[in-house]
């Protein structure tokens, strides 16, 4: 049986990850013309093209340094990804490990770092391509996988490859290479376990605003509304990676909150951690301070549904939701925000709870926050007779961080949370005792039909916005 | 009656007025724990979350099957698919979309329009194609076809269709079309864009045989053998193997 062949790194295989790279600048050491630059500026990212011999002529879409790494000041924790393509060789052996550390240090926790450089094996490791800062040639500067594999000994080792590289360029022409090269990860910073850590942080300053649920159909809207400088999104219609680019387009020109409909935190059994690998993803390339999905089930063990089931408010159903939050919250690392259900019916179980109470609890234990959808109060006040100031009194203030506003309909002996309709006159009420009451960062207003006539969704907006203005 | 019993009461209950909104409630529907859910409350709920799912599966259909397919004739597929399957997947639409293609190939309103069931062939074999990956070890001995580039057989005017679709000019004639078949390579690179480009059936064949157990080398030999009449064309398609080689559209895992 022949040996598998071991591919050489290939621009391709960079562009392929570029989803897994976080949102923030890239970095490329080197960067000759700078091609590659420009396919990560193409996908989005902010590229800063480094080169001792900088093009005269700058691509538009690249920040270019011309300078030499060594007399670059890199600010730590600063680049989500550094490419340093061949060329450390060019380095004197002495700045080889003094120069990769700084690298390491100016890369943010998760970062990726994408490297190559000659081996003591590469032909060229017998020239003097490397010069000192002066200008004076030098031995050509090597470093071997097994010295990287010590350096980096901590890092997740994403891909590596060592061996015999083609080359051809002018005057050597075609001739080869040996080279280390790989992809590695820097460590994360242990993940923010909860609210009251976030709140004590970075989340004590964010307050966003009023502004409007990101659909497809309202994107024309958008385009007229340039002030709105934040949007909540639809996580689930963004999992597939083939949506990153636009995605990080998005998140630069929007503060993004993340939003969900199939987390099911309210199922009992272990947690879909494929699920929540993806939203951490995308949590990462958004920076959003939090990410909330609903207080429900979606499924069972062998059922599967498309709409958003409320809990019993028992102690049992609190125990399953406080654990799976928890764990939830913690494999993301942002905190989440759970968002309260609409019913439609009672259900008699015994020993139940309130459900403000089931909610308090929940968001205390497992160290959540509250979305606080307003809508939702207004159709359980009109679908079960429940008292939604009585509801709102008696949630954790602090802990209520966004608000949903939406319009539903009227059917038979029901109010139905159809998000397809202006606000209702109760509603309003119900948002402005809220806003007076809650520590609340951001109102998102939902609308998800009815796209043809959008003179309702703009009035809305401007009275949510009235009502947040007067709240300052 | 403990949590996961009540929860799988309750969807048994709302599965079957989306599958039947005719259905009236199972008698054990009445206990206790249900008494406040009357017939009237559940067929509103059932038919609210049916209308959001119609909603999601009209907005997954690709620009070019919207402009094909009326939009009235959507509703009703939708609705129809909805009542069918009240359990499948809609969101993420990577995991539900592929089901609602096939159903939508299967119906015979849409086999009666002009190159729908094409269309969604088509669609179907371009979901299959993952550009985006973390990079990964090799695990074959040889090259195939990566996970970002695939084969499929269809209309020799597909671009024309698809630019008379998004253009809204006059669709090529049907009939004349309906035996004539090509095989295409397609690929993604970024995003959301998708090559394509129409084929020889003798490199088809070559690249629908590689598994990863030989090389394309091997591969194009055995098919010149078994087809004789190739041999005069083997440079040619060697030099679009190689093409396709150096394109990285191969690839060892």
């Amino acid at each position: 049986m022949q040996k598998n062949k071991r591919e050489p790194l290939s621009w391709q295989m960079i562009e392929q990850m570029f989803p897994w790279i976080p949102a923030g600048p890239v970095l490329d050491v080197g960067a000759g013309a700078g091609q590659l630059a420009a396919r990560f500026a193409d996908h989005g990212f902010a590229v800063t093209a480094l080169d001792k011999h900088a093009p005269v002529q700058e691509h538009a879409p690249l920040k270019w340094w011309s300078q030499d790494l060594r007399t670059t000041t890199l600010k730590p924790a600063s680049w989500a990804a550094i490419v340093a393509l061949n060329s450390f060789p060019f380095l004197p052996q002495a700045d080889q490990h003094p120069q990769l550390e700084r690298l390491c240090t100016a890369l943010q926790p998760g970062g990726i770092l994408i490297f190559s450089t000659f081996t003591p094996q590469d032909p060229g490791a017998q020239q003097t391509l490397a010069q000192d800062l002066h200008g004076t040639p030098a031995p050509t500067g090597t470093l071997s996988l097994q010295t990287l594999q010590t350096l980096f000994k901590d890092w997740e080792w994403l891909w590596h490859f060592e061996g015999e590289v083609p080359d051809d360029h002018p005057p050597a022409g075609p001739h080869q290479h040996h080279l280390v090269q790989v992809i590695l990860k820097k460590p994360q910073r242990p993940a923010s376990q909860g609210l009251s850590q976030a709140l004590n942080s970075r989340l004590s300053q964010t307050h966003l605003g009023v502004s409007l649920g990101w659909r497809s159909p309202l994107i024309k809207l958008f385009e007229n509304l340039q002030q709105l400088s934040f949007i909540e999104i639809m996580g689930d219609d963004y999992l597939d990676p083939m949506w990153d680019s636009t995605l990080l387009a998005l998140s630069q020109r929007y503060q993004i909150l993340l939003h969900g409909v199939e987390l099911s935190v309210g199922t009992p059994g272990p947690i879909d951690t494929q699920y929540l690998a993806e939203i951490r993803r995308l949590a990462d390339r958004t920076h959003c301070p939090w990410w909330s999905d609903h207080l429900c089930y979606t499924r069972t063990h062998r059922h599967r549904t498309f709409s958003l089931n409320p809990l019993p408010t028992t102690e049992e159903a609190l125990q399953v939701v406080v654990e799976r939050a928890k764990a939830a919250q913690a494999y993301v690392g942002k905190p989440l925000l759970l968002e309260n259900a609409a019913y439609y019916w009672q259900n008699h179980l015994p020993a139940q709870m309130p459900d403000a109470l089931f909610l308090k609890q929940i968001v205390e234990q497992a160290d959540c926050g509250i979305l606080l959808d307003v809508a939702n109060l207004y159709g359980n006040a009109h679908n079960l007779g429940m008292d939604p100031y009585a509801y709102i009194d008696a949630l954790p203030h602090d802990r209520v961080l966004q608000i949903h506003l939406a319009g539903g309909q009227h059917r038979g002996p029901l109010h139905l949370d159809t998000h397809d309709s202006s606000v209702h006159q109760e509603t309003w009420k119900l948002f402005n005792y809220a806003l007076k009451r809650c520590d609340v960062r951001a109102v998102i207003l939902e609308r998800d039909a009815n796209f043809e006539d959008l003179t309702d969704v703009i009035e809305d907006l401007q009275t949510a916005q009235a009502q947040w203005g007067l709240r300052l | 009656m403990n949590l996961a019993s009540f929860q799988a009461h309750w969807l048994d209950i709302l599965l079957a007025l989306q599958k039947d909104p005719a259905a009236s409630l199972p008698s054990d529907a009445h206990g206790e724990v249900f008494q406040d859910l009357s017939l009237p409350k559940a067929k509103a709920i059932a038919q609210m979350v049916e209308q959001g799912k119609v909603s999601v599966l009209c907005g997954v259909l690709p620009d070019p099957l919207k402009k094909l397919l009326p939009a009235t004739l959507q509703q009703t597929l939708a609705q129809s698919y909805a009542r069918a399957f009240p359990e499948s997947t809609v969101i993420p639409a990577a995991q539900g979309v592929p089901a609602w293609f096939r159903w939508l190939q299967e119906h015979s309103e849409v086999q009666k329009i002009p190159f729908a069931t094409t269309l969604l062939a088509y669609e179907l074999a371009t979901l299959k194609l993952r550009f985006y990956q973390l990079p990964r070890l090799p695990e074959l001995t040889h090259a195939r076809l990566a996970p970002w580039a695939g084969l499929w057989v269809g209309t020799p005017r597909l671009e024309e269709v698809l630019s008379a679709l998004i253009h809204q000019s006059p669709l090529p004639a049907a009939p004349e079309l309906a035996n004539a078949q090509q095989g295409w390579l397609l690929y993604r690179r970024h995003g959301t864009e998708i090559k394509r480009v129409a084929i020889h059936w003798g490199l088809f064949e070559v690249l629908s045989l590689l598994d990863g157990t030989h090389s394309w080398v091997y591969y194009l030999e055995q098919v010149c053998k078994a087809f004789p009449e190739l041999q005069s064309q083997r440079k040619t398609l060697e030099h679009w193997l190689i093409w396709i080689e150096k394109e990285q559209l191969l690839s060892y895992y």
